[in-house]
């Protein structure tokens, strides 16, 4: 029998009853529109989570001296070049930068706090946070700028301001105590308070001549949006031999953890939407089998085979996903971009903070993604039609002719 | 007549119930629905609302307690000069208010840690050794050495000593800025190491004897917090009344919600974001029902033709159809609730470990506040939710197929074919 017939056939059967089969593509609307929504709501949080740990002076990768993560010091630096590696250009880079990071104690008049005195280059600094900040004051003007920047809630703490001076004690290679007065060229706001209270910045040279060094203790590289990260990495790590090149995932195995998480509940939510969906499929194809049993009879009577009887169902089940489905990607769209703005969560602030999520939470929708939950839901409306074309097949020519 | 009424009401249950088995696999299979999305909403729920509850007690037996009382401004602004002045007289009487657990004063200065060859900046608190194991587990997560055996021996976190390359009787020098602005400085002996597995506690505190930090920072007698622990979680809103009652002018007292905010807001994020997902859950199967009872409405077209033509009213075919769809709706629901209880039940004995879902699991948890093994929680509300969502959908589905029921006229259905 030929293909086009038995499509024919399916289509027309389909509308035989057509307040049940508009019910049953609504219902596979609603799940693929859904489903693809809260996915990239998800991919949104993920998303976030991921750049606040690669922005949050991470980078995708940190090149450091070997044994700096167990014991961050000024001893374990290293001296880095940026003129020596003109290579890292054509790596997929947009960006790198060296700092020297330790870690140090502010005072004020008023208060003393523990702080990540951190040198770095202004220019450069576009790869981090640190590239679009507001700053009330003014930005550090060059590597050699003797000011520093604090953040707005360390700010309060010391009660202290843009213009005043503050004290910065921390430790040279010798282990003694450097102690040195700072004017604060600028106050930034940072997103979440726990960013603004660890990190004082100044310009790297000037950090360099307080602890009498020459060296680095990090460099941080960032890809180019969309290039992949493993070539990437292997090729850092063949430039930089006698140093440890380490992955965003290794800083921040939390952030790491939850992407993988995000990842996991993405698929266990679409298996349990489509288990839900499911039951009224099989159930309303069974249902539309066995009212047709006479029907089924006779045309198996006349010389149908049984082949094009199982087709029949099957094409009837995946015509009706079909339509389902698209209108369910085209509701999933106009819902991804009624929200692409962004949906404002800053009332959740600090509980986002935690998890290292930004208080605006934009959708991301990928296409792999679209790919993956159609391809699932027509694979999911061939399972379902199993059941009911067997149920089909079974029927004995004579018997339902009878009834 | 009340006696053939009744007996015309069993007549139809018997009726009603015997048609949901016109079409066993139909009912199966709208049952089945019922009571997966029931048994999933149902255990999901159950668990978050067990894993709020031990996030709670991580959070508030780590380091901050229950409630705690301060100097209006310190919670917002936390400096050395915002005191609480009679800070043990008054941690005596709190401690006798009727709920309370136990109450511990606590002094604070951030400082400058050093040894001989490392510095690093930290937290130090001052307890008092005796009363801080009644509000915090801080006591308890001792490593190595001993919990504050002396007055100048320091309690100091697994990280901080790593970073400060201190073992236990090494010298560690404080250096801060005293209450009135001069120089603090302490010379401590380590005599403990504790580890709390919560990273940024592990790096960031130092537990000295509370006279040792009064001495050496110039606050006399005074204190920063006050520590109270109620009895149980469920009494914290209680004994905070009781102790603002108690409390005159110039003290606040803050609950775990306000000290933590972002442990009250992640469990909201948590709680919203699953609801959206049940909700979409429960709307699905209530398509799928819709579509049963309208499957099944129109099947029995002649049927209904004929009982109307015999005389019976529409309203009694009607009732008998919602009798049906909720014979049905009561079997996915019990069946539901029935396995997600028991798996419940079983989990209530034994728990969950994150660390043997997934491997770093545990240490993950640990920094969002939640604890090793995760029980379910019994919440009646939630688990309620999801059969009662249902039950009301199969209800309109019911009522809203049958209405079908006017259109019939019993001559014309008399001669449709099944």
């Amino acid at each position: 029998m030929k293909f086009t017939l038995l499509v024919q056939l399916s289509w027309r059967n389909l509308w035989r009853h057509r307040r049940r089969t508009l019910i049953l593509i609504t219902t596979i609307c609603v799940a693929v529109g859904s489903v693809l929504v809260l996915n990239a709501l998800l991919r949104g949080m993920q998303m976030s989570m991921v750049e606040t740990a690669i922005d949050n002076l991470n980078g995708h990768f940190k090149v450091v001296a070997p044994g700096y993560l167990d014991d961050p010091g000024i001893k374990k630096s290293f001296s880095f070049e940026p003129s020596g590696h003109p290579e890292l250009a054509s790596y997929g880079i947009r960006g790198w930068t060296s700092r020297v990071r330790v870690p140090a104690v502010i005072r004020s008049e008023r208060e003393t706090r523990g702080v990540q005195f951190v040198g770095v280059v202004p220019g450069s600094e576009d790869i981090s946070f640190l590239g679009d900040v507001e700053i009330d004051g003014e930005y550090l003007s060059g590597s050699d700028d003797r000011r520093i920047l604090v953040g707005h809630a360390l700010a309060q703490q010391l009660e202290t301001g843009v213009g005043r001076r503050v004290v910065l004690i921390t430790q040279g290679v010798d282990g003694g105590n450097r102690e040195s007065g700072y004017r604060i060229a600028g106050v930034y706001d940072a997103v979440g308070t726990g960013i603004e209270k660890a990190f004082v910045f100044t310009g790297i040279t000037s950090l360099q001549e307080l602890l009498a060094i020459d060296a680095v203790t990090e460099v941080s590289v960032r890809l180019t949006e969309g290039v992949q990260g493993p070539p990437v990495l292997h090729r850092l790590t063949r430039t930089f031999t006698d140093l440890d090149v380490r992955t965003w995932q290794d800083l921040e195995p939390q952030a790491a953890m939850m992407h993988e998480m995000a990842d996991a509940t993405v698929s266990i939510w679409f298996l349990i939407v489509m288990g839900a969906l499911i039951f009224g499929l099989v159930n309303t194809l069974v249902t539309a089998v066995m009212e047709r049993i006479r029907e089924l009879g006779m045309l198996r009577a006349i010389g149908m085979r049984r082949g094009a009887v199982i087709a029949q169902v099957v094409i009837e089940s995946m015509i009706t996903m079909a339509i389902g489905i698209s209108v369910g990607v085209v509701l999933g769209l106009l819902g991804y971009f009624w929200l692409a703005d962004g949906i404002d969560l800053s009332a959740f602030s600090e509980g986002l903070e935690l998890t290292g999520m930004r208080p605006e939470l934009v959708p991301r929708l990928w296409a792999q993604d679209v790919v993956l939950v159609v391809g699932l839901s027509l694979a999911l409306g061939f399972l379902a039609s199993i059941y009911p074309a067997q149920r089909a097949v079974r029927i004995q020519p004579l018997d339902a002719m009878r009834r | 007549m009340p006696a053939s009424a009744s007996a015309s009401r069993g007549l139809f249950a018997v009726v009603a119930w015997r048609n949901l088995w016109r079409n066993p696999r139909r009912t199966w299979l709208t049952a089945g629905g019922i009571a997966f999305a029931t048994a999933l909403v149902v255990f999901f729920s159950s668990f978050q609302v067990g894993s709020y509850d031990g996030m709670i007690d991580m959070a508030t037996r780590l380091v901050s307690s229950h409630i705690q009382v301060q100097h209006p401004e310190f919670h917002d602004d936390p400096r050395m000069r915002y005191t609480v002045p009679d800070g043990i007289a008054l941690t005596e009487r709190l401690a006798g208010l009727p709920g309370v657990a136990g109450a511990a004063p606590r002094a604070e200065a951030f400082a400058l840690l050093s040894t001989e060859e490392r510095s690093f900046g930290g937290l130090v608190l001052g307890v008092d050794p005796d009363r801080e194991p009644q509000v915090s587990d801080l006591s308890k997560a001792l490593a190595q050495g001993e919990y504050l055996p002396g007055p100048d021996d320091a309690f100091i976190g697994v990280a901080l000593a790593r970073n400060l390359d201190i073992a236990i009787d090494d010298e560690i020098l404080v250096l801060g800025t005293a209450r009135e602005g001069s120089v603090g400085a302490l010379a401590l002996r380590v005599g403990g190491i504790f580890s709390t597995g919560h990273e940024d506690t592990d790096r960031s505190l130092i537990l000295v004897p509370l006279r040792t930090l009064q001495e050496g920072f110039d606050l006399g007698d005074e204190v920063h917090r006050i520590l109270v622990a109620a009895d149980s979680i469920s009494d914290i809103d209680d004994v905070a009344g009781r102790i603002e009652l108690a409390l005159g002018e110039g003290y606040r007292a803050l609950k775990w919600n306000e000290l933590m905010p972002e442990i009250e807001q992640g469990i909201q994020i948590d709680w919203v974001s699953a609801q959206l997902m049940y909700w979409l859950l429960l709307i699905l199967v209530a398509f799928a029902i819709v579509n049963t009872l309208m499957m099944t409405v129109f099947e029995r077209t002649r049927e209904f033709g004929m009982l109307l033509a015999i005389g019976m009213r529409p309203a009694s075919i009607m009732g008998m159809l919602q009798v049906e769809a909720i014979a049905m709706w009561a079997i996915g629901a019990s069946i539901g609730l029935a396995i997600a209880l028991s798996v419940i039940a079983w989990l209530s004995q034994t728990g969950i470990a994150f660390g043997e879902i997934a491997e770093g699991m545990d240490e993950i948890s640990a920094q969002y506040f939640m604890p090793e093994r995760m029980y379910p929680g019994f919440a009646v509300g939630a688990m309620a939710m999801s059969p009662a969502v249902l039950g009301l959908a199969t209800l309109a589905a019911a009522f809203g197929t049958s209405l079908r029921l006017r259109r019939i006229r019993p001559v014309d259905a008399l001669r449709t074919e099944d």
